[in-house]
């Protein structure tokens, strides 16, 4: 029989985290939108929407964070390197399966030529409690990338909504553990999941031929293809900086004639400075040779480095594009010409 | 909307311009979506709706559409007062664009269809732009921080700047920040930081905001494309609004005299020197 | 801060090379006494000034910042305290908007002869930002961006 635990008891929950130490990051409402932030309670978090509008992956790769200090220490320099600032264990409610899904894609990044023990500490200190999706919106793609409403990836425990509480669904030894600790809260049910979800996944788009678009897109470098898709692109951060599984970052120095702190920052690929050389010449001078390394990134590159997509389908950039460079929209013409060149061969 | 795109096919057809900017149906519904055409067959995509709400003279500047020579933009009243700062500010010729100018009206006006304005020469669209009572664009009902303390007034955008990302959203947006290199990427020295903290962030957004001082036309695309929600047309409605009263001087409503900071006159306001 | 010891304030003035450089140099050589609080950063001009350079002196830990000039008339290269007029006309006003207090930032003109004028100048910021205070609003801002993250 699943577990389920109702509503007063994911608050009693929280309070039991919040007063035993633990921060927990809920979605909070922000007005038109919603985003993490601390909660104690329950009544502080917003679950209402679709999605947050920034990721969780602010709680684990912050926009802005400190790795190195030095100071002038007489004629010498001295170095410090920093902390991860983390919270010492934290618990974030109210992922969505989208959200969480990126944690392990990025956990590839993270560790692949060197552990970045900024982001490793923050992901061994977090636990994720998602909630499956009862409805979607038009910018919403998981599906389309084999994703789904209710996908556990990423999730420590995924809770799907049902009566006046959610099936509990602990998919990972961090998730079984908290699930133990708090067995008093849980009950069981007999819920039909395949029912919970019908709504939304009619609503939600069939599954893309990703292997065809890679096919393509390793084809296509060179291809007037992304002058015409790139055009309205204004080349601003929006896209990157919402996705949660975009992870370029900067590294600046700040600091005065005596001391100064050394950052890693948020950097997007579709800044015209990006690749900016300090010779002067910058490889991805137009913004469709940035548009272009969007895509490949997310869907050539990454299957090749690691053998994932870097796309989860949250449709945080379809959204917030000012000008609605819909990556869906893109995709789905990329599959239909790759469809094309297939029959053709 | 049929007027708008006759008038598009015609300028292509006869090969007055090479593209037309417009807007198309979005691929998101009720939202259009900025275009461009180069066919006069494609003139029929074109569309004008109260959806239709970006400000397409941002895209007269980049070298993608500088290349293809002479274009036509759909531009609404703060587009065409835009393309009038590029004018003044010699990034546009004075024949280098043909402004199709639309009025797209609110909910209660009249007329309540949207239109092409009569005016087709820079003359006639100033004339349209005196005359015309357009209301400005998502004009609050007052500003809240009017009635706070200077200690409020503070808080209230300190944290208002701590919530922004620097995703530079707003300046790409803006046609009237074409700055090859902005001054946040400057790195010699780094005047202002790039990090996304509250000091870096106060930095920019008073330094963006006060370079549009007498350059902004109020379009509100910086707001509305602001993904953490900064309210940043009040800042641009409060220089506005300065600017307005000390200078007498409206951005991309005349091409009389100097631009607000290139010109001066020996008897400025000055209540605040000492 | 150190118990005991009040608060003085830290002042930087961006002065022009050619007048008020000149009339601070005139209050030095004609031994007036004034305050101490103030550091001055020399420019050719007071057109020169861009406004990071107000900005930067307030993140650097100043208090207040003073801006002279010569008078309007007398720029030693014809119009650039015009231009500056008229930028600080504004810029001040965005300050004052976004809740900078009155005070924290003065505009004057200083001539190459007023030394009297410099140093009754400094004297009456000095007094008005000392009693204004520190300036916690960007000690504030300033120790939220050294504080890492944002959890």
């Amino acid at each position: 029989m699943p577990l389920k635990i109702s509503t007063s008891g994911v608050a009693a929950l929280i309070r039991k985290l919040s007063e035993t130490g633990r921060t927990v990051f809920a979605p909070v409402s922000r007005g038109e939108f919603t985003d993490f932030d601390r909660v104690s309670t329950l009544e502080e978090a917003d679950l209402s929407r679709v999605n947050t509008r920034s990721s969780v992956k602010r709680l684990f790769f912050p926009p802005t964070e400190p790795v190195l200090s030095f100071a002038l220490d007489g004629r010498r320099v001295a170095l410090d390197e920093l902390p991860p600032a983390v919270p010492r264990t934290f618990v974030v409610f109210g992922c969505r399966p989208c959200d969480a899904a990126a944690l392990p894609i990025l956990d590839k990044v993270f560790s692949w030529d060197c552990d970045d023990r900024f982001y490793l500490a923050r992901r061994a200190a977090g636990t994720i409690i998602s909630i499956a999706c009862t409805d979607c919106d038009d910018a919403c793609f998981c599906t389309a990338l084999g994703l789904a409403p209710d996908s556990a990836a990423g999730s420590d425990i995924l809770l799907t909504p049902f009566e006046d509480g959610y099936i509990v669904d602990p998919c990972s030894d961090k998730g079984g553990a908290l699930a133990k600790a708090c067995r008093e809260l849980l009950g069981e049910c007999a819920a039909d999941r395949a029912e919970i979800l019908r709504a939304v996944r009619k609503k939600l788009p069939p599954p893309m031929d990703l292997n065809a678009i890679k096919v393509w897109l390793d084809r296509h470098f060179d291809d007037d293809h992304w002058r015409n898709a790139s055009f309205k692109c204004l080349g601003c951060g929006c896209c990157t900086y919402l996705c949660p599984t975009c992870h370029c970052f900067d590294i600046v120095d700040e600091a005065d004639s005596r001391r100064g702190l050394r950052r890693r920052n948020w950097d997007s690929c579709q800044f015209a400075q990006f690749t900016a050389h300090a010779s002067g010449h910058n490889p991805r001078p137009v913004q469709a040779a940035r548009w272009r390394q969007r895509i490949m990134h997310k869907f050539s590159y990454y299957v090749d480095r690691f053998g994932t997509r870097s796309c989860v389908g949250c449709g945080r950039c379809i959204r917030s594009c000012p000008v609605q460079m819909d990556l869906k929209h893109q995709l789905k013409g990329i599959e239909t010409q790759a469809r094309g060149d297939r029959k053709r061969r | 909307m049929k007027e708008l795109q006759a008038r598009a096919h015609e300028l292509l057809a006869s090969g007055e311009v090479a593209a037309v900017i417009g807007y198309a149906a979005g691929t998101v519904a009720g939202r259009a979506t900025p275009v461009i055409i180069t066919k006069p067959a494609d003139a029929s995509s074109l569309i004008l709706d109260a959806s239709c709400v970006n400000n397409l003279a941002v895209y007269l500047l980049r070298p993608e559409v500088r290349r293809l020579g002479k274009v036509a933009v759909v531009a609404r009243e703060a587009a065409i007062r835009a393309i009038f700062v590029l004018m003044q500010e010699n990034q546009l010729a004075a024949d280098g664009v043909v402004i199709i100018g639309v009025a797209i009206p609110s909910p209660g006006d009249i007329p309540a269809e949207p239109r092409l304005l009569p005016g087709r020469t820079r003359d006639e669209l100033l004339e349209h732009l005196k005359r015309a009572a357009v209301p400005r664009p998502d004009a609050p009902a007052e500003d809240e921080t009017g009635r706070m303390s200077d200690a409020e007034r503070w808080d209230y955008w300190r944290r208002q700047f701590a919530a922004c990302i620097r995703c530079y959203a707003c300046r790409q947006v803006c046609p009237m920040c074409y700055c090859s290199r902005c001054i946040v990427e400057k790195s010699r020295p780094q005047w202002i930081e790039t990090s996304p903290h509250e000091r870096g962030n106060f930095a920019w957004n008073i330094t963006r905001a006060f370079h549009l001082a007498g350059r902004c036309v109020e379009c509100g695309e910086c707001e509305r494309a602001c993904p953490a929600g900064l309210p940043l047309m009040k800042l641009n409605r409060v220089l506005a609004r300065h600017v307005r009263e000390k200078f007498d001087y409206v951005a991309g409503t005349s091409f009389e005299g100097e631009a607000l900071f290139t010109g001066f006159r020996p008897d400025d306001p000055d209540d605040f020197t000492r | 801060m150190a118990e005991g010891i009040a608060f003085e304030p830290k002042i930087v003035a961006f002065v022009c090379t050619w007048c008020s450089y000149a009339g601070a140099d005139l209050a030095g050589t004609s031994r007036l006494k004034y305050a101490p609080n103030v550091r001055v950063v020399k420019l050719p001009c007071t057109g020169r000034i861009d406004f990071h350079l107000v900005i930067k002196a307030f993140e650097r830990g100043a208090d207040g910042v003073l801006v002279a000039g010569c008078h309007p008339g007398d720029c030693h290269y014809t119009a650039g305290n015009y231009h500056a007029r008229r930028r600080w006309a504004v810029f001040r006003e965005l300050l004052r908007y976004v809740g900078f207090e009155d005070g924290r930032v003065t505009f004057a003109w200083v001539s190459a002869a007023e030394g009297a004028k410099w140093a009754a100048l400094v004297d009456e910021v000095t007094a008005k930002v000392r009693q204004l205070g520190p300036f916690t609003g960007y000690r504030q801002i300033n120790a939220a961006a050294e504080g890492g993250p944002m959890q």
